[in-house]
């Protein structure tokens, strides 16, 4: 698996996928903290008449709470982007095909591919948002750090599980545009759904409670015993999504 | 082991159509075995059922003695390389990653192959190209570095679908003499159009048509009961009626048909020998100037259409 591993690496690095990723979670770490700090500033010199004292002072939760919230739009639509094609793309090309005529288990084929992406979300997410925890920090005040942890863990978990719908939508749909699109409708099917499950009490562990307790866990307002039922789920949905796809993956014929 | 593949009723039906309707054939240890037939006959599909990649309808097929099962892992390919028609490799590598990672696919250890892996791209003549990027290889190049990669872990089973399709006449050669060089060491199964290629280096063949089999033979005895050959002639003018009167007659020329100005003669099957001794001695004790006289590739259609006749439906061996 370590030379599959390598292969993808390879060409998500050199074909610069994982390198944009990480650059544009960069640039929202670095573009929240400034912009919300001056904002009453630049309002004033750009409205005339405009009167700052009525906006609240900026404060460093809504500045991290900004990145956070910019990692779980344009972020993971982007993440999405860019894994569509990753078995899609192969089967269609055909690499698949002779990648499983060499001695390659089809689980060890998307491991490696599920073991890579789940690595750069975990590391780029949680990396960036340091960067954007320390940078909030020396321009606007400290966040609390409990908060900011339990916030982005809920965070990579719920990026988690798109990184692994989009991953098994690939596996088992025929081309990249199938598999991105029906991702990305979920998406915005689940946050449509959150509406409703918000209303019901087995609603706290739906996954879309994550990105509602983001602000809060920042805030202080709420804590690890309120996310630990929905960060398991996720991590269970996650899981089952995975195995279904993969076991159908076994099942599926290279052309 | 006596046979490295033995396929037996193979049977594959996509939703359009009946791509093998129940073929049968064994492949000799050491052999370097032709598996024939016109574009659409099935030698593709056949292949990917060899290598799991898609699942028969029904019958049975055994690959380096193990039963081959879709769906679950299948041991053999440890000890089998394959070379598609057209070979894809993964985006992104250089042609020296691609070979160090069939290595490592193989579990063969990476510091024990450099050798072989460096003797193969000069072999191969990628000693530049190994540095560049494989999305810039011309056909021709990624078809070698395709080979290279088959070679590299010495498999006991080559399974070559065309695999000098796009190398020019020398690098074809080459490659050629490499793989009649693994007779009785590995077991080349291997699919081609052009019937030189498939002469020289094949023992034994199966053609197939539209799914079904038609002959399982040696090359030698399907060379003898259908191979033709063809020559241009071109002689004067004046003289070209004369000459074509003269050759109608013999009984070793099938067919003789003007083309851009010269006479194309078809041997009968089996007679080319004939041909090629006693047109140039005819034509000129009969006072006609040959201007021209030339061998004409013949291709494999010429022997699957003579086969499709006498095994076919409603031919003579039916």
């Amino acid at each position: 698996m370590k030379d599959l591993l390598m292969k993808e690496f390879k060409w998500n690095w050199r074909s610069f996928r994982y390198p944009a990723f990480l650059l544009l979670l960069l640039f929202f770490a670095l573009l929240n903290p400034p912009s919300t700090k001056y904002m009453n500033e630049i309002l004033e010199m750009f409205a005339e008449g405009f009167d700052a004292s009525l906006l609240p002072e900026p404060s460093a939760v809504e500045a991290y709470a900004g990145i956070l919230g910019d990692f779980y739009t344009v972020g993971l639509l982007v993440l999405i982007f860019i894994l569509m094609g990753s078995v899609a793309g192969e089967k269609e090309s055909g690499v698949t095909g002779w990648i499983l005529s060499k001695p390659v288990s089809r689980w060890s084929y998307l491991h490696a591919k599920m073991v890579l992406h789940a690595a750069v979300v975990i590391v780029g997410v949680a990396v960036m948002s340091a960067v954007g925890y320390l940078y909030t920090w020396s321009l606007l005040e400290q966040v609390s750090l409990a908060g900011a942890f339990w916030a982005t863990l809920a965070l990579i978990v719920y990026m988690l599980l798109f990184t692994t719908i989009v991953l098994s939508l690939s596996a088992i749909l025929k081309s990249p545009l199938q598999a991105g699109g029906l991702t990305a409708l979920i998406y915005a099917l689940s946050g449509a759904l959150n509406l409703l499950m918000s209303q019901v009490a087995v609603g706290r562990f739906y996954p879309n409670t994550l990105l509602g307790e983001i602000p809060l866990l920042i805030r202080g307002v709420s804590g690890p015993g309120e996310v630990w039922g929905a960060i398991l789920i996720t991590l269970l949905l996650s899981f089952l999504i995975y195995f279904l796809a993969g076991s159908r993956f076994q099942k599926m014929e290279q052309h | 082991m006596e046979h490295v593949i033995e396929a037996a009723g193979l049977e594959k039906a996509f939703p359009s159509h009946k791509a093998l309707k129940g073929i049968d054939f064994k492949v000799p240890a050491g052999s370097i075995y032709g598996f024939l037939g016109p574009n659409g006959a099935g030698k593709t599909t056949t292949i990917k059922i060899i290598l799991g990649l898609i699942a028969a309808s029904s019958g049975r097929l055994k690959v380096l003695g193990e039963e081959v099962r879709f769906g679950t892992e299948n041991n053999f390919l440890h000890r089998v390389g394959y070379l598609p028609q057209d070979p894809v490799f993964p985006a992104g590598l250089n042609g020296r990653e691609l070979l160090q990672l069939v290595v490592g696919l193989y579990n063969k250890d990476a510091e024990q192959y450099a050798p072989r892996l460096e003797e193969l791209i000069s072999e191969f003549q990628l000693e530049d190209a190994a540095r560049r990027k494989i999305s810039s290889y011309s056909r021709g190049m990624k078809q070698r570095l395709g080979l290279a990669a088959v070679f590299l872990v010495e498999p006991d089973l080559l399974i070559l679908d065309e695999p000098v399709s796009a190398l020019d006449p020398e690098g074809r050669r080459r490659v050629l003499d490499l793989i009649a060089g693994l007779k009785g060491r590995s077991t080349v199964f291997f699919s081609s159009h052009i019937l030189d290629d498939v002469e020289r280096v094949c023992s034994h063949a199966t053609i197939i048509h539209q799914g079904v089999k038609m002959m399982e033979t040696t090359i030698k005895e399907l060379l003898q009961s259908f191979a033709i050959e063809q020559y241009i002639v071109k002689v004067a003018p004046q003289q070209q009626e004369k000459a074509r009167e003269l050759l109608r007659e013999r009984y070793w020329i099938r067919k003789v048909e003007e083309r851009e100005g010269s006479l194309l003669l078809t041997s009968q099957p089996g007679a080319m020998g004939e041909l090629a001794e006693n047109v140039l001695p005819l034509l000129i004790n009969n006072n006609i100037l040959v201007m021209e006289f030339k061998h004409r590739q013949a291709d494999l259609e010429e022997v699957f259409f003579r086969v499709l006749q006498n095994n076919g439906p409603g031919g003579e061996g039916s």
